[in-house]
């Protein structure tokens, strides 16, 4: 089954959650910040500690620190309101599904750290486990030293071509606070990961815990002026899949450095 | 029954009502401030707050300061049909947000001097989670400022249950307090890791004296948010692009507003309109 019709989005609308978060450490303008391990509603989310790390789903029970969303009785379901706002300034607030994430790595190593990660959960943009549309980023869940690595990861493709590689797409600087999230490229032509095989600072980081997450973008907003909220809906927003078992969690690219405040709410229709 | 297509909301829509209500004290860009207390032509009234600390649960209608709302009919549900909501603001500069909330339970009687753990038996909520149910999905937290409290920043801590009926979870402020706290401010509680509401409430402790002031805590559930785009937009929401939240009979709903400048208080203008079918 599937929503063709907006008496279907009536007939399978959710109630409306809220999210708020306080956003303490100091941010860089236009870099990526990650929600995911902050506390506030929802509460803080977890890392994983091994290299292979581990897929996310949110079926069998919810994942600490993911928005709320419950898999639909039957049919499918859709992105049908979304609204954030950010207190310290403008920017840009994606929502995207958290599919798999690890930990484990020797952040003073610049060799090679091998990964096997596991299959994806079929939650790649097209509801299959061959990674289109699933990116890759790292986040740094405990502040890192006084070092500018550049990350290369070593990937396979949503075609199943391996020995894929790509950087971090927006420069590493000293000490990153926990929460920077710096998205990994894709090499020419590539549309998405399936798995991940390695990843390899150019540098030692010093300290700190650093993570690599798999994530698939479902929307986002455009703070466009500062301070101001924005919303998208059914009609304006694409009515994204979101598919059983999704994670859904917030990056916010911010316009200012300051500590401010992230609130929302997140409404999803199924049929 | 239930709406489940545009004709079933047309057929049941309500007349509108109007609203235009302060919004109480502004404590600042970010913080959030509620109406409830605040006084206003439309909806008459003032809310009023409970004194105690086990407080009590709040069913509608004809509960003062709530939008009025009757109950559906015998198995009719009620609908969130349009809602339009202007912010005004002394300064007429900045953009607001607007959140419209179900008031579940309150409580008061917190000594806002002491530190020690003060003790909360709440009652069983109403059956008005996202569910309709009583387990508190979707119902969170929040302290309500009465009257001004002191120059003093205490972290609060509240003690729950969670939906799923897990004891002894805590929560704090995720607004930070600020000195001299004033009326109508709504500092949201946070959810401890993996929760997804409260069930009850069992203590609420301060870190700090906050010297003097009445403070309270709200049981609230999200019903629907409206993000202002500029300033003195009125912006409107309807069935369809509201995602159609569903209201439960008994339902006491009132509206908060976000400030994004510490000028001037707040408050909000527009119509609210329900669908029951």
């Amino acid at each position: 089954m599937a929503i063709t019709t907006v008496d279907g989005v009536l007939a399978g609308a959710q109630p409306n959650r809220f999210f708020h978060k306080a956003i303490t450490p100091t941010m860089v303008i236009a870099r990526p910040q990650s929600l995911w391990g902050l506390g506030g509603i929802p509460g803080a989310g977890s890392f994983d500690t091994t290299l292979d790390g581990v897929t996310l789903s949110s079926t069998s029970a919810l994942v600490n620190g993911q928005l709320p969303f419950y898999d639909p009785a039957s049919g499918q379901t859709y992105l049908s309101r979304f609204s954030a706002h950010y207190t310290a300034g403008g920017g840009f607030i994606w929502l995207a599904d958290r599919i798999w994430h690890n930990g484990g790595f020797t952040i003073t190593s610049n060799a090679a750290q091998s990964i096997t990660s596991p299959a994806w959960p079929s939650r790649d943009e097209d509801g299959a486990t061959a990674g289109k549309g699933v990116l890759l980023g790292l986040e740094i869940s405990a502040v890192a030293g006084a070092a500018a690595p550049t990350i290369t990861v070593s990937y396979t493709n949503s075609d199943n071509t391996s020995g894929r590689s790509a950087t971090n797409t927006f420069a590493t600087a000293n000490s990153p606070t926990a929460g920077a999230f710096f998205p990994i490229g894709l090499q020419a032509g590539d549309r998405g990961v399936k798995s991940v095989q390695s990843l390899t600072l150019s540098t030692s980081w010093v300290s700190g815990t650093m993570n690599l997450v798999a994530y698939r973008i479902i929307a986002g907003v455009d703070l466009a002026a500062g301070s101001a909220g924005q919303v998208i809906d059914v009609l304006t927003g694409n009515m994204s899949k979101m598919y059983a078992g999704t994670v859904p969690f917030l990056i916010l690219a911010p316009s200012a450095t300051t500590a401010g405040y992230v609130s929302g709410h997140l409404g999803v229709t199924q049929g | 029954m239930s709406i489940t297509n545009r004709q079933g909301v047309i057929d049941g829509l309500m007349p509108p009502i109007p609203m235009f209500r302060g919004n109480g004290g502004n404590n600042g860009a970010g913080q959030i401030s509620s109406s409830w207390a605040s006084a206003g032509q439309m909806p008459a009234g003032v809310g009023a707050f409970s004194a105690s600390l086990n407080g009590a649960t709040l069913t509608g209608p004809g509960v003062s300061g709530q939008i009025p709302l009757n109950d559906a009919a015998s198995g009719e549900r009620t609908y969130l049909a349009r809602w339009a909501h202007r912010p005004r603001r002394s300064d007429l500069l900045v953009p607001m947000a607007g959140i419209l909330i179900d008031r579940i339970w309150h409580n008061g009687g917190i000594d806002a001097t002491s530190t020690s753990a003060q003790l909360i038996t709440s009652p069983t909520w109403l059956a008005r989670d996202e569910d309709g149910s009583t387990n508190g999905k979707g119902v969170l937290l929040a302290v309500e400022i009465e009257s001004t409290m002191g120059a003093a920043t205490p972290t609060v801590t509240v003690s729950y249950t969670n939906s799923a009926g897990t004891s002894g979870r805590t929560g704090t402020n995720i607004f930070a307090t600020t000195s001299g706290q004033v009326a109508g401010a709504f500092l949201p509680i946070s959810l401890q890791a993996g929760d997804v509401g409260v069930r009850s409430v069992e203590s609420v402790t301060l870190s700090a004296s906050w010297l003097s002031g009445t403070m309270h805590l709200v049981a609230w559930r999200l019903i629907a948010m409206i993000q202002e785009v500029s300033a003195m937009q009125l912006v409107a929401l309807d069935a369809v692009t509201s995602n159609f939240p569903r209201i439960y009979d008994g339902s006491v709903l009132f509206t908060l507003g976000v400030n994004y400048s510490t000028s001037g208080p707040s408050g909000c203008s527009g119509e609210i309109q329900f669908s029951q079918g």
